[in-house]
């Protein structure tokens, strides 16, 4: 999908909306949900926004039961959660490679139920799309695409400001199904205060694949690291023994290319007073 | 139009598939494997010597040898340290314990939460931290929930460049920016500190008395192991106040004296406890929070007797303020109790924890 254009992907009305917000005649007057503070520093760090572009997938998540009594990742929820994510991603960056941004902030990535199927999740990937006002094209992320973020304009300032720039948000998730304890074992631990290890070797390995995940995704596209990561754990109307641990951040790498380096502000110390 | 778009989600659709059959390839089957049981069986035994599987463990010292990308719940304004004061993030680490508490949901909680940040302190000894910051706690049960639940602590490794690793890394729930805030004050955030306690009374024996306003019944209020300590009814239960039969059965205006006098009692307890962990750690100051307090009736069945229960947890940052020295601070500090004062949070957000109960 990454080398075809945009023309041939996208739906006329979507195409409609977007026209014009990168040609600067009156018709191209951008939208975005950035915050005030937010669209100033976006502009400070020289970009300008030109369009808010969103993707959306709503999915059936397939069946599968989990071994009662074991421990073990439920792949097929695992696969659907990353491919309704990967296509609700996609295509939100692929409106914003039809508007030829450099790159989308602010991506917010939500997962809704559907109160009538309690097999449907609904992915929904929005953001704001940006384009340097200098025309480098050394902000675009991997391959030649807009890159990703779910950074504010306040955080994509300050990480220019840190030497790094951002890539690809990167996901790290599993679905697992935790075992159920014996009648026997249950009874045993009654009226005691004592670690359930196999529930916690569950979430370990859940973690441990997780984690892995998201280092390798950062690592295909070259990171050098991943910043504001959050992890969760999440049952979207599984069966109570099965948990979602998902973790999301916005991978980076320092800013080699000398033509769009940031002059750097020289960092001082504040003292917040509002409580 | 119609065809076109069909042809573009299918094209996604394609794109989509191709991304999870990679992921997929590496995911494992439904059944397990050979491989899979044995890490698992790993993972059960090297739990109790608070030790991590090797793999696990390997992954963790190639992320803090910078062999493996770094994962950072810090926000890019903490990437900027690296440039003014050399803290780089190493990588993210938790500990996670699933605990059963049975005869005690305050010590029950207290044993996992300290479980969970050894485990924590283990990950980030493997990645040869020099402190974890942003550490955060959180708990999470199985559908209905029950008696147990799963306690996670979250945090980021950071490194300084070029300096002795220490055996146990610098602790605290503040983020990397904070804790600069702090060196450069000589405030030093050693360690974590957690404080719980709870007690109970039950009701007087005068339950069901509740004749109108002004009954003089005699409830006893009893506190566990100590006693009659609010004594025979009289002066503190005018009204028959929290009766097993109604609970406020008189007209008049008061104060409840034995819930508050429960209430202060617990909160102070878990204070002082607070205090001696950041002692024992050798801190000055503690940057707690009000933590979670909890006051509850419970039924006659699982104690014998109806009564009142109330729990309270509390969590800081110890502070050690490096122009004391260890003299100083017994002599100038002598009557304080035990040299620790504790300050209030002033930080945005108002808990450091979230619990579901």
């Amino acid at each position: 999908m990454t080398d075809q254009s945009g023309d041939n992907v996208l739906p006329e009305g979507a195409l409609d909306r977007l026209k014009g917000t990168v040609t600067g005649d009156h018709r191209g007057i951008f939208t975005s949900d950035l915050s005030v503070n937010e669209f100033l520093l976006v502009r400070e760090a020289g970009f300008e926004p030109v369009a808010l572009v969103m993707g959306s997938c709503i999915y059936h998540v397939g069946i599968q039961y989990g071994k009662w009594s074991q421990n073990q990742e439920m792949d097929v929820l695992s696969q659907a959660m990353y491919s309704a994510r990967e296509a609700a991603m996609s295509r939100m960056r692929q409106e914003a490679a039809d508007v030829k941004a450099d790159g989308i902030v602010g991506v917010r990535l939500e997962v809704k139920l559907l109160p009538w199927d309690t097999n449907l999740l609904e992915f929904i990937a929005i953001g704001t799309a940006i384009v340097h006002s200098s025309g480098s094209q050394a902000f675009k992320g991997p391959n030649g695409q807009p890159f990703t973020s779910d950074l504010s304009g306040q955080d994509f300032w300050t990480l220019l400001q840190s030497g790094h720039r951002p890539l690809e948000m990167v996901m790290g998730s599993c679905v697992y199904h935790i075992a159920h304890q014996g009648t026997m074992r249950s009874l045993g631990n009654i009226g005691k205060n004592t670690e359930i290890a196999i529930f916690s070797q569950a979430l370990y390995s859940a973690r441990e694949l997780a984690m892995d995940r998201m280092q390798k995704e950062a690592m295909s596209v070259n990171a050098e690291g991943v910043t504001g990561v959050v992890v969760h754990e999440k049952n979207y109307n599984w069966d109570s023994h099965v948990i979602e641990f998902f973790a999301i951040g916005t991978a980076v790498v320092p800013i080699n290319d000398e033509s769009i380096s940031p002059e750097l502000a020289k960092p001082q110390v504040v003292l917040s007073v509002n409580g | 139009m119609l065809d076109r778009f069909k042809k573009a989600i299918e094209d996604l659709g394609d794109a989509a598939k191709a991304i999870s059959h990679t992921v997929g390839s590496q995911m494992s089957p439904g059944q397990l494997d050979e491989a899979e049981v044995a890490l698992q069986n790993e993972w059960l035994a090297v739990l109790p010597q608070s030790r991590l599987p090797k793999q696990v463990e390997q992954r963790l010292v190639d992320t803090g040898a910078k062999r493996l990308p770094w994962i950072s719940t810090q926000k890019p304004i903490e990437l900027t340290l690296a440039q003014s004061h050399g803290l780089r993030p190493l990588g993210m680490v938790n500990g996670t314990c699933w605990y059963h508490y049975g005869y005690s949901w305050t010590d029950g909680h207290k044993i996992a939460w300290d479980t969970a940040l050894y485990r924590l302190i283990y990950e980030a000894q493997l990645m040869k931290a020099h402190a974890v910051v942003d550490i955060k706690f959180s708990n999470k049960a199985l559908g209905q929930g029950g008696s147990e639940m799963d306690y996670m602590v979250t945090g980021t490794a950071l490194g300084l460049n070029s300096s002795t690793v220490p055996t146990v890394p610098v602790l605290t729930t503040v983020s990397a920016m904070e804790f600069v805030r702090l060196l450069e004050v000589n405030l030093v955030p050693i360690g974590i500190a957690i404080g719980a306690a709870y007690d109970y009374m039950y009701y007087g024996f005068g339950g069901g008395m509740n004749t109108g306003f002004g009954n003089q019944n005699y409830n006893q209020w009893n506190t566990f192991g100590s006693g009659n300590v609010f004594g025979q009814g009289g002066i503190l239960n005018q009204g028959g106040i929290l009766n097993q039969g109604g609970m406020f059965g008189s007209f008049y205006n008061q104060e409840v004296v034995p819930l508050s006098n429960l209430a202060n009692k617990v909160k102070n307890s878990a204070i002082s406890q607070l205090k001696m962990a950041a002692m024992q750690q050798k801190g000055n100051y503690v940057l707690g929070n009000d933590g979670i307090f909890q006051i509850m009736p419970f039924d006659g069945q699982a104690m014998g007797q109806s009564g009142v229960l109330a729990r309270q947890i509390t969590m800081g940052t110890v502070l050690q303020d490096t122009n004391k020295s260890k003299n100083q601070l017994n002599t100038k500090h002598n009557g304080n109790i035990l040299g620790i004062k504790a300050v209030l949070d002033l930080s945005d957000t108002s808990s450091l924890i979230q619990i579901n109960v």
